[in-house]
């Protein structure tokens, strides 16, 4: 069938069944990255390019073994990890309570929703300026942007969560003689949670983009201000080596967090 | 009687969806040939399954079928004949981000009518179909009985022989379709259409019938033809007459099993696929 | 019986039960609040009360370059966010059209999306300079994102029966295109730029955080070393109130090219 299909919109190329067409799409994918890596080689080797834009590959991979195993990276990771977690218990904690408490009420939650969208709306990581005079370079400032920024997504997770309970279960439990706390226990947060488990997710993700963020932008310490040390020293492989790094950590800490929120959707 | 030519002539038109050992694999339709003649409204019935969707899709060129030919006016068909085939499809076939009378509108550009003619048939499609006031809504605006009035207008105005429709009242209730089924009637009196109607509703296949081809369940095969034999337009008073109910009987006893094979085939289907487990 | 005059009901009980006037009440107490902690709580060293903020707004406008370094800002945003969506589009296009080409890269790009970039904003002012060209740069590479996905979620979920029904009234390929994928995806990329306007926003932002020379992002650091958290919170609010307005207006973008959806 060569016109377009429930699943092309356009007449496509002859349709390739099932396994097939997955397997070609792998191959596609690898290829386009192996050509990457390939170009990149040859642009630091063969076309000169200036090694202190571009550092080789090879070094890059290097620097990234010697710094897992001198445990170069220890300290700063210690650092960016302590504030993430520091961040995340306030913003978690404060975002659900309060947006629990605003929940109970229809008319409050009427009144704050709006403002807590428009205030998400605005990057505040533009308020880190005010964070740095206030707290200065050290953790604190970014613990409390972190806080700062995460905390908006848990709470309008946790008030539409909450909120968006059928009030049938409500009537419910109530007809049956639940207590306020049955009620929360058994019908409220259940129910709920599916939201603000994506809230907290969210909320994970924006801390650790933030203080990633606010120590590239103005810290002592932190994985974020070695990548700017390194940048500053135009140590490229180094440089390259650590941003490798970094990434990493942050891809598996959100696959872990998605894990996490699957998995408490599921139960 | 010289026999006129056939609108439609389906010859050995047999479908299967997958191939054979594949989890997807299913007998659609088994070997099924077919005339339409010139001018009938012929309706296809079976219980769920059955493959008459699969048979309206063949005909007018949406599907190429596993085997077989079928030739609209002598052509063979072997794909869609905007020209000659419009289709009304059951669930809502309309863009919701144009207006009813867009939509007519842009039928024909699809078709290719020439710019200057579209406004007066669209017009003239609306106004058969009883919407001429709502032609500058959209959609979402209209209930179902009115939105499947609007793709009905849509495919009058491409003014095509042939009308293929795919239980087009299907999502409506008893009362619409009822209403929706006098007006068609009527219409269809007026031009002579060659119709192919898909349904579910035995009241509705004696009533707007020439003929009605019953199948049998999956692979479906044509079971039997049955002769309604009454002129359009079809009156009201059709609907309570004795020949309707007994027409409507003879249905009902050639259906009744296959509906139950049918349902004994799904339920069949739904446990081997809950056991088989998530995919 | 007397009835109730129409007067009497404009009572503060009826007046308190609408939310907008609750809305103004908190945010009018966060006002009171941080003008209570600046001036008595707080070294002024640190924060400034929002009274003494407003007074001082002129001067931050009259400070020599700031005007000029809004209007780079501004250009900055404008010229990222342009680019970013034209790319958005026609990348999102080409991926969603072709289900080979959408199965290979759109995974990539969900990768791509979820990555912190800026780790790499350091290798953007390394390439690109400290000029408005990295801030450009930055800020498409944060917008360009959001665009792409909601476009090809735009194509990829128009209901197969429209795609049907077009081709059995013999619409050839470009007006299917034009006539059926392009206006169903409408809404989508709407809500696609108003994402992408949020990401710009942000990648320029922190570029210019970062290092700038005629951005604001000069500024903010000049006032932070200087210890002048007045024209500091300034700044900042002028800021946060254009953020605030951008998203809005993209809102209204978004619901007006929207209003066919039933949803």
């Amino acid at each position: 069938m060569a016109s377009g299909t429930a699943e092309s919109p356009l007449p496509t190329l002859p349709r390739l069944r099932g396994r097939v067409g997955r397997g070609l799409s792998r191959l596609i994918q690898a290829g386009f990255l192996l050509s990457l890596i390939v170009v990149w080689y040859l642009a630091a080797n063969r076309w000169g390019v200036n090694p202190l834009l571009l550092p080789n590959p090879v070094a890059v991979y290097d620097n990234l073994l010697d710094i897992l195993r001198s445990g170069d990276f220890v300290d700063d990771l210690a650092t960016t990890l302590g504030e993430l977690a520091s961040a995340f218990a306030i913003s978690a904690a404060s975002g659900v309570a309060l947006g629990y408490l605003i929940s109970r009420s229809r008319y409050w939650t009427n009144v704050f929703e709006p403002l807590l969208a428009a205030i998400y709306a605005i990057p505040i990581i533009l308020f880190l300026p005010l964070f740095v005079l206030f707290f200065g370079l050290g953790p604190a400032s970014k613990i409390a942007l972190g806080a700062s920024i995460s905390f908006f997504p848990i709470i309008i997770n946790t008030i539409a969560g909450f909120g968006h309970v059928d009030r049938l279960f409500v009537t419910a439990a109530r007809s049956m003689g639940a207590s306020d706390y049955h009620l929360f226990r058994y019908v409220l947060l259940p129910a709920a949670s599916p939201v603000i488990l994506t809230g907290l997710r969210m909320g994970f993700t924006t801390a650790l983009l933030s203080i990633i963020g606010s120590e590239t932008l103005a810290s002592l310490a932190g994985l974020g201000h070695r990548i700017v040390h390194l940048a500053e020293a135009m140590e490229m492989a180094r440089m390259f080596a650590y941003i490798v790094f970094v990434v990493a950590i942050a891809v598996t800490l959100n696959a872990v967090v998605s894990a996490l929120e699957a998995r408490g959707k599921r139960d | 009687m010289a026999t006129a030519e056939a609108a439609i002539k389906v010859r050995g038109v047999f479908h299967r969806f997958g191939e054979e050992g594949e989890q997807r694999f299913v007998r659609a339709l088994a070997e099924t040939s077919l005339d339409v003649a010139q001018g009938e409204l012929l309706c296809l019935i079976g219980p769920s399954g059955c493959g008459k969707s699969t048979l309206l899709n063949i005909m007018g060129g949406l599907m190429e079928p596993s085997s077989g030919i079928v030739e609209v006016h002598g052509q063979r068909v072997r794909g869609p004949l905007p020209r000659e085939i419009a289709f009304v499809f059951q669930e809502n076939s309309l863009f919701p981000w144009n207006t009813v009378i867009e939509n007519i509108e842009l039928g024909m550009t699809f078709q290719g009518v020439a710019k200057s003619e579209r406004a007066a048939r669209a017009a003239d499609a609306l106004e058969a179909v009883g919407l001429k006031e709502f032609a500058q809504h959209y959609p979402a605006q209209l209930s179902g009985g009115m939105r499947q009035r609007a793709a009905l207008a849509r495919a009058l105005s491409l003014k095509t022989p042939i009308l293929l429709m795919d239980e087009p009242f299907g999502a409506l209730d008893e009362q619409t379709r009822m209403i929706l089924g006098e007006d068609l009637s009527v219409l269809l009196a007026r031009n002579r259409k060659t119709i192919v109607f898909v349904t579910h509703s035995l009241g509705e296949a004696v009533f707007l019938a020439d003929r009605v081809a019953v199948f049998s369940a999956r692979p479906g095969s044509i079971k039997q033809l049955i002769v309604v034999g009454e002129p359009h337009p079809r009156k009201p008073e059709f609907a309570t007459s004795a020949k309707f109910t007994s027409l409507r009987n003879q249905l009902y006893g050639l259906l009744h099993d296959e509906i139950r094979k049918a349902v004994q085939q799904s339920t069949a289907a739904d446990t081997a696929r809950a056991e088989a487990g998530p995919a | 019986m007397p009835v109730a005059s129409p007067r009497r009901r404009l009572t503060l009980h009826r007046l308190s039960r609408r939310p907008w006037v609750a809305r103004v009440a908190v945010i009018a107490a966060l006002f009171v609040l941080w003008e209570v902690a600046a001036r008595w709580l707080v070294d002024p060293l640190f924060l400034s009360p929002p009274s003494q903020v407003i007074a001082s707004l002129d001067k931050v406008f009259s400070t020599r370059g700031v005007p000029a370094a809004l209007q780079v800002t501004l250009f900055e945003l404008t010229v990222a966010f342009v680019l970013a969506v034209a790319i958005g589009l026609a990348l999102g296009l080409a991926i969603g059209l072709q289900p080979l080409v959408r199965r290979s890269f759109f995974p990539i790009v969900l990768l791509l999306y979820g990555m912190p970039q800026v780790t790499i904003l350091p290798l953007f002012i390394l390439f690109f300079g400290i000029g408005a060209a990295s801030k450009i740069a930055f800020g498409i590479t944060h917008g360009v994102f959001p665009v792409i996905v909601t476009v090809v979620a735009g194509v990829q979920n128009l209901k197969p029966i429209l795609l049907t029904s077009a081709r059995s009234m013999g619409a050839n390929r470009w007006q299917i295109f034009r006539y059926v994928i392009f206006p169903h995806m409408v809404p989508s990329f709407f809500a696609g730029m108003r994402l992408g306007m949020s990401g710009v926003l942000l990648g320029v932002l922190l570029a210019e955080l970062y290092v700038s020379i005629a951005g604001i992002g000069y500024f903010t650091t000049l006032f932070t070393q200087n210890f002048d958290p007045t024209k500091l919170l300034g700044l900042i609010g002028v800021l946060a109130a254009m953020a605030i307005v951008l998203n809005a207006v993209a809102r209204r973008f978004e619901n007006r090219f929207a209003r066919w959806r039933a949803e």
